[in-house]
């Protein structure tokens, strides 16, 4: 028995759940999205196909090559990073098994326009620190991070979390009788594995794949700053360039951008086409506890994997901030040089830390970032709830819907909401609402993935047999859904959080005098050229989204 | 009892007049060290209205610096927002579609997009208390705008790793085979700054030298700022930037030294006006008219820029003087409006399209 069999009643049901429901998304996801088609057809003061016709150039060929390339090889890299970790963690019996979880999750809390620019310190080709080591061991190679590979690599390393997370849960939720019945039938771990373990974690490998895709491809601050002085152009650098050069062509960035939202579409539709008809609940009213393997000599290895991520995605380029935070300037002639305490001194770090203007965005990231969180997980959950578990007609559209910002270049959907919501009664344009407004909307897809990915692997029977029971369908969900989530739904808010406070792009054309936050504030500072500044406020916050992962580890492991 | 009510009368006349002579004194126009930057009645009605709403493209530091000196001298409250020039004209463009402009004053660094202000009307032309004296190549004979501040390119080396003796002297220089891959620059879409530095150089010194400076395969960079930090770390050994990237990185003891080419410096300009829907039009006049004024010049020239004021002193950093006016080259502005576009194509064709 499922929830929600059509009957007159329902039939009202429906229409209360499925009107507001597609109203708010349409407010938030479409009304920016049919600006930007608005746009993309408008040229000379008329209706035109114009800016499609700009933007079918050899140069924007050789960007969408490059973000196929950038995709394709930094969500293998990521997706290898982070379904190991995950496994490593969720079913093995690794030493250290928290220090594993956090290893996982931590990158996220790191901003990506800061790992660019701390693995740029590191492994520029001329004068990264990395390098100038090598050089002085008498080494004959050298890294270098401004290249494809090198781009594909820091996105991979940053990426990594998407998939563990994803995976992680996955890997938690199946149920050990299924592992147990293939070893009864005489199936090895391989075999195991294969047969029963894959095929089971393929949905979360599938959607985690193709979210950290389209994620990647509408990357922005990666490229720009690991690509951009190297001449390599990716479509959301195009984007960004024709939306800001002077004179801007916001026609020209809508097309583009049009275009990118069909690809990730057609992506989105495969992927559901796949996955259609599977049984992947594993969740169901008996207990459980996952099979834990034993890793026996490859422990090793594997602390070893856990340790060189650690080391690559938050060590190096934390100690690479420190010494920027530290120094007066950037030059190191060489590696002596660079350890060097007579030219370092706090005074960078106390002079940012103690501008007004830095403290003033420091409130106005945490007001937002708390408001997105916890109306957006609201709202997510409602939508999660209305998919899978009513069979109101029109569902599968919410879905829809709720993925679409994922293809839409944050950019460009900063624009979308700004030319959609500036002339709307609602007065919010100009105060921090509007970036509530953005950063829900801008994660929606994440947000929604992981609740939905949750809410799909908890069997339907705790339910159903609730409500055989006489429950009514609202505490159904009160106290039988929401219970068994709420490891999801913290980790979903804290993602969201997360997400918000290193939230740059859409903000670019959505902050006022006083509505500044501070990713824009770091970014004001990376436009000046202080990167000693930017290490110093990256640090800041990092230690303290840090300090968030470290109390509300408990949650983000995903269980409940 | 009577005494007390006839002092209470007496207080009454005393406060009356007290208040008369403040008021008189509001009257007065704004005058700093001598000088009368603004008539009585536009201090005045600037001061009712209190405040002013500025919209910059100018660094954050120096309109910071420029923004106090104001206030300070005019006890207006001022709120200030910067923006990179394109977000700004999409901004500003926007919000005036909407009616929902909250800038009183707004400033890009491109001639080309204020043109397409004061055509959209969003600027409203005001001529300034000093306008007859101001160089007319620099303003619109309306008053629609005025290149308020100007800022020089210049080259930037470091010297930890381009000995003194091979330093360049003159843009001439830059094409010597030992700086071929070591040079860094902003691209021509990075915006006005950049556009007038390739202008300057097609303009003065000859329609091959942009083929010549493409064949040192030098990096281009997305804007400016990049340009400077890879060669503050020695990733590139030199650029060309505004002069206001350098010295910033001079002042954090950055081995940088600054190349003043002897062919001459692009100057970029920062234009600003009044616009239209200003809630505060007598305190946007008021600033118009303090920038302007010799006063204003001198705040600017502190902050390493040329001011329009002619009797503004030459802008400073530090213990150093800048180059003089004399010195600089200012794009015309039938090339801002008639050969932005080709330019542009032209330099993208020979350096390509970043």
């Amino acid at each position: 028995m499922r929830l929600g069999n059509i009957n007159t009643q329902d039939m009202r049901t429906s229409l209360l759940v499925m009107v507001p429901a597609l109203a708010f998304l349409t407010v938030l996801v479409l009304l920016p999205l049919l600006k930007l088609l608005d746009v993309s057809f408008t040229a000379g003061g008329g209706w035109s196909l114009q800016n499609y016709a700009a933007i079918s150039s050899a140069d924007v060929g050789r960007a969408s090559l490059n973000s196929l390339v950038l995709a394709f090889a930094g969500t293998s890299i990521a997706m290898v990073l982070g379904t190991i970790l995950a496994w490593l963690a969720a079913r093995t019996d690794i030493p250290m098994k928290s220090m594993v979880n956090l290893a996982g999750i931590t990158p996220l809390f790191f901003s990506v326009m800061v790992a660019s620019v701390a693995w740029s310190m590191l492994a520029s080709g001329r004068a990264g620190y990395l390098n100038l080591a090598l050089r002085e061991l008498g080494l004959p190679f050298s890294m270098e991070v401004q290249s494809l590979p090198g781009i594909a690599f820091v996105l991979g390393l940053y990426y990594a979390p998407y998939p563990f997370m994803l995976m992680y849960t996955s890997f938690r939720l199946i149920h050990p009788d299924l592992e147990e019945a293939a070893g009864v039938h005489g199936a090895g771990l391989w075999d195991t594995l294969r047969q029963v373990t894959i095929p089971l974690v393929l949905p979360a490998f599938l959607g985690s794949a193709l979210l950290v895709a389209a994620l990647i491809v509408e990357d922005f601050p990666v490229p720009q700053i690991l690509g951009g002085p190297a001449g390599i152009e990716t479509l959301s650098m195009r984007i960004y360039k024709l939306a800001t050069q002077v004179p801007p062509s916001p026609g020209e960035a809508s097309a583009v951008s049009i275009a990118l939202v069909l690809v990730v579409f057609m992506f989105i539709f495969m992927q559901r086409a796949v996955l259609h008809g599977g049984d992947y609940q594993t969740v169901t009213g008996k207990g459980m506890q996952p099979r834990v393997l034993k890793l026996g000599a490859w422990r090793w290895p594997a602390i070893c994997f856990v340790g060189l991520y650690v080391l690559s995605a938050l060590i190096l380029p934390i100690a690479a901030l420190v010494i920027s935070a530290l120094r007066r300037n950037l030059f190191v002639r060489n590696l002596a040089d660079l350890f060097d305490v007579s030219s370092m001194s706090f005074a960078t770090i106390s002079r940012t830390l103690g501008n007004p203007r830095i403290l003033e965005a420091a409130t106005n990231t945490l007001l937002t970032a708390t408001f997105a969180a916890v109306i957006g997980t609201a709202l997510f959950f409602v939508i999660a709830v209305i998919v899978y578990r009513t069979e109101v007609k029109g569902r599968a559209m919410l879905e829809y819907l709720a993925m679409i910002p994922v293809a839409i270049p944050a950019l460009v959907m900063g624009l979308g909401i700004l030319w959609s919501w500036i002339d709307s009664p609602l007065n919010i344009y100009g105060t921090l609402a509007i970036l509530v407004v953005a950063y829900v909307t801008r994660f929606l897809p994440q947000g929604y993935r992981a609740i939905a990915g949750s809410m799909s692997q908890i069997h339907r029977d705790l339910e159903s047999a609730a409500q055989v029971s006489g429950a009514s369908r609202l505490n159904v969900v009160l106290y039988i859904t929401f219970p068994l989530m709420r490891g999801g739904i913290v980790a979903s808010a804290i993602l969201l959080f997360v997400l918000s406070v290193r939230e740059l792009t859409a903000s670019l054309f959505l902050y006022t005098t006083n509505t500044r936050v501070l990713s824009i504030a770091i970014y004001e500072l990376y436009e000046t050229g202080s990167w000693g500044a930017v290490a110093s406020v990256s640090l800041a916050y990092t230690s303290v989204l840090g300090l968030i992962v470290l109390v509300t580890r408990r949650w983000l492991r995903g269980e409940s | 009892m009577k005494i007390n009510i006839h002092t209470g009368i007496a207080g009454l006349f005393l406060g009356g007049a007290m208040l008369l002579s403040v008021a008189q004194a509001n009257a007065e126009p704004l005058v700093v060290n001598g000088e009368t930057i603004s008539p009585s009645e536009r201090f005045d009605a600037a001061k009712a209205e209190g405040k002013l709403n500025i919209f910059s493209t100018y660094d954050l530091a120096p309109m910071e610096a420029v923004v106090a000196a104001f206030k300070e001298d005019t006890g207006l409250e001022v709120t200030h927002m910067r923006l990179t020039s394109g977000q700004m004209f999409e901004r500003v463009t926007s919000e005036f579609a909407a009616n929902r402009l909250e800038a009183d004053y707004v400033d890009l660094t491109d001639l080309s997009l204020v043109a397409r202000l004061v055509e959209q009307k969003i600027l409203e032309p005001y001529k300034v208390a000093s306008f007859d004296d101001l160089p007319p190549e620099l303003r619109a004979h309306d008053g629609s705008y005025y290149q308020l501040m100007r800022s020089i390119m210049v080259v930037s080396v470091n010297n930890a790793l381009v000995e003194a003796a091979d330093t360049p002297k003159s843009w001439q220089d830059l094409l010597d085979p030992k700086f071929k891959n070591v040079i860094g620059m902003a691209s021509i879409d990075a915006g006005g700054t950049a556009f007038s530095s390739y202008a300057f150089m097609k303009e003065k010194l000859g329609g091959d030298y942009w083929e010549k400076l493409a064949a040192q395969s030098p990096r281009i960079y997305p804007t400016a700022t990049p340009v400077m930090t890879d060669i503050v770390r020695g990733e590139t050994f030199l650029g060309i930037n505004p002069i206001s990237l350098p010295l910033s990185q001079i002042e954090n003891g950055a081995p940088i030294t600054i190349v003043y080419p002897e062919e001459g410096l692009p100057a970029f300009p920062i234009v600003g006006g009044m616009t239209s829907s200003a809630k505060n039009k007598n305190a946007a006049q008021l600033f118009l008219d303090w920038l302007t004024s010799k006063r204003g010049g001198e705040v600017i020239a502190s902050t390493a820029a040329y001011a329009l004021n002619p009797q503004a002193p030459a802008p400073s950093f530090g213990e150093s003087a800048l180059p003089s006016n004399d010195q600089l080259f200012n794009v015309g502005e039938d090339i801002w409006l008639n050969q932005r576009q080709s330019y542009t194509e032209e330099w993208r064709s020979r350096f390509g399209t970043r």
